[in-house]
């Protein structure tokens, strides 16, 4: 009897840690709600360089991709400043930039210390993050992923591709299988287990502290599948985009006030990608003392009456009798994001913050 | 000690004898005052939660929108009406839900302890969680909406899935000689392990984002409405008034299920009624606050270790004791890193646990 209790709990346990780990793996680095995102970060320097993974310390040039690189930029590339550029700004047709060249070998620093050299552009890759697959096939190099894994939906082309296991899970076996050039991957469950394999493994993790940098990692990846030129423009565009919501943004003072739900009170706070666009958004997150993702009190939402609330599933909002006096709910003011742009740090991440932006700010934005 | 000497000393004797001895058990002094005591802790641990919450107060205000709602008195209205709110619709319906899934759950786990004689029994010992849970975490990941026609659909679902994993256990474990209580702990367990693959097989399927039922597989109040308290008190009202009916049956449990039967107790109808009872309250708290555990494992063993072993006193003393218990661990969940909230069930083992330890080593010459 005893022992069949203990067994129970045991059962009861596991199951619970279990769980307890694969949240735990999922958010260890602190990513928006799905999981996937890749970090490679800064530009790096062209013949053997090492590229500094999402540190901050890096010195950052704002400057697009490749270095030896005169020409005028047709655009101010965004990065970390702060005042919009001035220029009215007509979106800034990505204008023929100069030709990059392709460098080859190129050395990518690994988030476990790693150097991995590429001597040619991988041409068979498993990419396993979502934003990655995004951002390949935004610069028309989708053809080279031959797997990722169960939760990419996006593009669409990405339907057929092979999947090698989900956000938590890896098959090694049929990773191996596919005798892949490079495995990217945003985790390192399994680095040792596929390097042993003779594979080549490149882990950058989650992107969750500035999403300008997605520019950086288009860049980064650009060159590592020896296509700079189209990674530019990828990046060029997201950064234009950027631009031109700042430049909007700039004249204007304190927005609304904004409290994202991502179900059960589960909501984002300092140190998410989130806060970072509802600041760039001047929306006022009534979570912002709030670190990472929490569940936040029910009171405080009351406290702080939001002018907006972010949810997928306005309904549990307005079952609640509590938040009837709620600004957002009296007036309806729910947000549905359209897609899972603003959950994946891609191409795509800047088009679900201008939709989120005209949403708030209608007719602001051409 | 004191029940196995009587044990070995009804052993073989004749029923009448065993009989005296369950009167004199029952003959007890009943200690009424106890309980009236228990009864006021818990008002005053209430009363005290109702002051305290992430958004600030003052002790005053509360009392001042507390009796506003009196008849005949003018209501506060120079007061925030956020606060009348934040105390109204959100502070007190979650403090008193706490009270009520509180005193359920231990007073669950007080009789399954006495039906199974098991230490380690608690309102969970045959499958009501891992079932539960099983259902709400269908609900929470495969998209079908959490709320139809104004109705919240995680609560039905996990009050299905708690009844039918112990449904399940039982008619596994039934023959035609009755059911055997080993049987149908190992059938519970069995259960509660297939529940519990599914759960994960899901879990680990599905997106990512297991935020959500992460903080119901752990417990939480965040919420609880008037309505849900009354709707839990419409079952556990009649389901734990049985169980208290069944307080003196329980008693005489504690010798021998042989020995009960020749007292004239139809042992294999009280199993039935109790775990029915028992899973049904259970199922109730569950469906309203997740999975908290702990409280209907160690609210009976402190009654039992501090006032004896008499069902009458354990049963509703356990109940104010878990209500109690229940209603603190909350009010940390919501303080302890405010503006966020913790999951209660983290707070109920992280606090309890010490506390139960500590009662175990000074009584630990009783035994359990």
């Amino acid at each position: 009897m005893t022992s069949s209790k203990l067994i129970l709990f045991i059962v009861l346990l596991s199951v619970t840690l279990t769980v307890l780990a694969a949240g735990c793996s999922s958010e260890a680095p602190e990513a928006p709600q799905p999981p996937q995102q890749p970090v490679p970060a800064a530009p790096a320097q062209p013949p053997v360089q090492s590229v500094q993974p999402a540190a901050p310390q890096s010195p950052q040039q704002p400057v697009p991709a490749a270095p030896a690189q005169p020409p005028v930029q047709p655009v101010q590339p965004s990065a970390p400043q702060s005042p919009a550029p001035a220029m009215p700004a007509a979106r800034p047709l990505p204008a023929e930039p100069t030709p990059i060249p392709a460098v080859f070998p190129l050395t990518v620093l690994s988030e476990d210390g790693r150097e991995v050299v590429f001597e040619e552009p991988p041409e068979r890759i498993i990419a396993f993050d979502s934003a990655v697959v995004e951002m390949l096939f935004a610069m028309g190099e989708g053809h080279r992923v031959i797997a990722t894994h169960d939760f990419v939906t996006y593009p669409p082309e990405a339907a057929d591709i092979v999947r090698v296991g989900n956000a938590f899970d890896m098959n090694i076996e049929a990773t191996v299988e596919l005798e892949p050039d490079l495995v990217y991957i945003f985790f390192d469950r399994f680095n040792e287990d596929l390097e042993r394999a003779g594979l080549k493994v490149l882990y950058i993790p989650t992107l969750s502290d500035d999403f300008s940098k997605v520019a950086d990692n288009i860049r980064l990846w650009g060159r590592i599948v020896g296509n700079p030129n189209d990674a530019e423009t990828v990046a060029l565009e997201f950064e234009a985009k950027l631009d031109h919501i700042k430049e909007v943004m700039e004249p204007i003072g304190a927005g609304p006030t904004v409290f994202q739900d991502v179900g059960s009170y589960w909501t984002p706070g300092q140190g998410t990608l989130i806060q970072e666009v509802f600041d760039l958004l001047q929306l006022e997150n009534i979570a912002a003392d709030i670190e990472g993702y929490a569940q936040i009190s029910p009171e405080v939402i009351v406290e702080k009456d939001p002018h907006v609330i972010i949810t997928s599933d306005p309904d549990t909002i307005l079952a609640e009798p509590a938040l009837s006096d709620v600004w957002a709910v009296r007036n309806q003011a729910f947000y549905t994001p359209g897609s899972d742009a603003l959950s994946i740090p891609g191409p795509r991440f800047i088009d679900g913050v201008d939709e989120l932006a005209r949403w708030v700010y209608p007719g602001l934005f051409r | 000690m004191e029940r196995s000497s009587e044990q070995t000393r009804a052993r073989g004797v004749e029923a009448i004898s065993l009989d005296k001895i369950a009167v004199r058990l029952i003959g007890i002094k009943y200690p009424w005052w106890r309980l009236v005591v228990g009864a006021c802790v818990v008002v005053l641990a209430a009363i005290f939660a109702c002051t305290q919450g992430s958004v600030d107060i003052p002790f005053m205000a509360v009392v001042k929108i507390l009796v506003s709602r009196l008849p005949g008195i003018a209501p506060a209205s120079e007061l925030p009406s956020t606060w009348d709110t934040i105390l109204w619709q959100l502070r007190i319906p979650r403090v008193v839900l706490a009270a009520i899934v509180g005193g359920a759950l231990a007073m669950s786990g007080a009789a399954y302890q006495g039906l199974f004689k098991n230490p380690l029994a608690d309102p969970y010992l045959i499958g009501v969680a891992s079932g539960a849970g099983l259902a709400a975490t269908i609900v929470l990941l495969t998209g079908i909406p959490l709320v139809v026609l104004g109705i919240s659909v995680l609560p039905i679902a996990a009050f299905a899935g708690g009844i039918g994993a112990v449904a399940a256990a039982y008619s596994i474990a039934r023959s035609s000689q009755g059911t055997p209580l080993t049987t149908l702990i190992l059938a519970g367990v069995a259960i509660s392990s297939l529940a519990g693959a599914v759960s994960s097989l899901l879990m680990i399927r599905s997106d990512p984002d297991l935020r959500p039922v992460l903080s119901w597989l752990l417990g939480s109040f965040i919420s609880a409405e008037w309505n849900e308290s009354g709707i839990a008190l419409l079952y556990l009202i009649p389901s734990l008034g049985v169980i208290l009916g069944f307080a003196r049956v329980l008693n005489v449990l504690q010798f021998s299920e042989e020995h009960a039967v020749a007292l004239g107790v139809n042992v294999e109808k009280v199993k039935l009624i109790l775990i029915g009872m028992a899973t049904l309250a259970t199922a109730t708290a569950v469906s309203f606050s997740g999975l908290i555990g702990f409280v209907g494992l160690v609210a009976p063993h402190i009654v039992r270790l501090v006032w004896g072993v008499d069902y009458r006193f354990i049963l509703p003393m356990s109940g104010l004791v878990g209500a109690t218990f229940l209603v603190l661990a909350d009010l940390i969940a919501r303080t302890a890193v405010s503006p966020a909230e913790l999951p209660v069930g983290i707070v109920t083992a992280f606090c309890g646990a010490p506390f139960f330890l500590y009662i175990l080593r000074r009584r630990r010459v009783r035994g359990i």
